[in-house]
């Protein structure tokens, strides 16, 4: 894992970050990840696959998702998911 | 949710219906109420599927088949993205409950109670790798529970939940698990066809995920609906599924529901029999009458460690009352008595029961399912015994 200092994060790193730790778990390389892929149908992510997502999210940018963060509409695309962990570590 | 939220979200489900099913075209008129659109159950949507399956990417979709243990098989799809919705919403579930984002999770097989050395396996597999989480059928993690004890075999500390799944759970089997594992086991109502209906919340009651599904209760005979709080048939229309919808869809199962407005939720007491059919000389009788028993089995489920109880059409007029109790010895006159009355008055016919206790009562061989009521009348009248 990467450590990195919590304030480094801006919106360019972030991007990069999820798109490299989407790239690890669709086992696509990162070039054919776009900001307007979706999670399901361009990049298989299934149920078991966007647990793993999560925890990653988690573990990398230190924060603690809630229940309510746990709803799968709420990270259709890539660009979704660098919105949601933007948001996250600039609160 | 709110009863008007919910109103609005199947007013848009109705809009959105009538005018991409060709099933229901016919329904699509401007005054039409969701109460206005028939009830489907297995053989209605196999009879029409052409006209209700979406074509789907085959690389979209996923099929599975119910066990066919209540008599008629059945081809379920799912697109991805609706397993995905229904996958989480099962795991929000779970995860009130303390289970880990990164968690393992075991799986006890339907063919649990069927092979001997099943349990001796599991629990081998549980001190091997310890699950964060076990679910399986009341019946067979009872009978894991007591392995457990019988063998002082140490719980992990990993384990934080157990959890109900295909048959009803007991509430003397609740005690006795939560006493062995020392952790909740918790309930779940679904189906194959749909997923999740309900779940346990935090106060033990089966909360209806509103998000997923709408629940209603009708009589089982006219499929009027019922008044909050009296048992009938369970009708469940599912917000998620697309690719084959499910729009009143006739569950089988008995039930009644209770809202609770200022917290929000609605829940579903379950009777424990399903709805299937007694055979008669001249007709046939929906075992839907054994809701009127709900109280009397449920006093009868907390008294002398009474683990399940099945009822058996073994002719047209007798039937057996089978009851697995820990206590062996008790008079079961009375009983017998109040079971032959009960049947006499809602059967209208002369029959006889004979109450039986037994130390154990084996599920259905291939689902795993134990079954409250089974009839061994054939169609012709036969006796399969």
């Amino acid at each position: 894992m990467r450590w990195v200092n919590l304030s480094d994060w801006n919106t360019e790193t972030v991007e990069l970050e999820v798109v490299s730790i989407l790239s690890k778990i669709s086992k696509r390389p990162v070039a054919h990840i776009e900001l307007t892929c979706t999670l399901v149908d361009d990049l298989y992510v299934d149920s078991i696959k966007f647990m793993e997502l999560l925890v990653l999210l988690e573990e990398t940018f230190s924060f603690e998702l809630g229940i309510d963060d746990l709803r799968p509409e709420l990270y259709h695309t890539v660009a979704d998911v660098v919105r949601f962990v933007q948001r996250r570590v600039h609160s | 949710m709110s009863r008007s939220v919910t109103d609005a979200r199947l007013e848009q489900l109705v809009r959105e219906i009538v005018t991409t099913y060709p099933y229901y075209q016919p329904w699509n008129r401007s005054s039409l109420a969701f109460s206005d659109l028939p009830v489907m159950d297995k053989t209605s949507i196999t009879r029409h599927r052409e006209q209700l399956e979406l074509t789907c990417p085959q690389d979209q979709t996923m099929e599975s088949f119910t066990s066919g243990s209540t008599g008629i098989p059945f081809r379920c799809v799912k697109l991805l993205q609706e397993k995905h919705i229904l996958s989480m919403a099962m795991f929000r579930r779970r995860r009130q409950w303390g289970l880990p984002l990164k968690h393992d999770l075991l799986l006890l097989s339907n063919r649990f109670l069927a092979e001997p050395h099943m349990l001796e396996h599991y629990a081998r597999r549980i001190m091997d790798h310890p699950p964060d989480m076990i679910q399986g059928r009341s019946s067979a993690l009872y009978e894991l529970a007591k392995y457990f004890e019988r063998n002082e075999l140490r719980i992990p500390d990993k384990l934080v939940l157990l959890q109900n799944w295909g048959e009803p759970r007991q509430p003397s089997h609740k005690k006795r698990i939560e006493q062995v594992f020392g952790v909740p086991f918790v309930d779940y109502y679904g189906m194959e066809e749909i997923w999740m209906i309900a779940f346990s919340n935090q106060d033990d009651e089966l909360e209806v995920d509103d998000q997923l599904v709408h629940v209603e209760i009708v009589d089982p005979e006219t499929l009027q609906p019922l008044p909050d709080g009296e048992y009938g048939e369970i009708l469940v229309t599912s917000f998620v599924m697309r690719s084959l919808p499910f729009i009143r869809y006739r569950t089988g199962d008995i039930g009644c529901i209770c809202r609770s407005p200022e917290r929000g939720r609605v829940t579903l007491r379950l009777a424990p029999v399903r709805l299937s059919q007694i055979r008669l000389p001249d007709r046939q009788a929906q075992t839907a009458i054994f809701r009127y028993l709900d109280k009397f089995l449920y006093d009868l489920s907390l008294q002398r460690g009474i683990r399940q109880f099945q009822i058996v059409q073994e002719s047209y007029t007798s039937f057996r009352f089978r009851i697995a109790a820990e206590d062996q010895s008790w008079e079961v006159g009375e009983l017998t008595r109040k079971f032959t009355a009960f049947l006499k008055q809602y059967l209208a016919a002369e029959v006889s029961v004979r109450v039986e206790l037994v130390s154990e009562i084996a599920p259905h061989p291939d689902s795993g399912k134990f079954h409250p009521f089974i009839s061994l009348v054939t169609e012709k009248g036969e006796s399969l015994i």
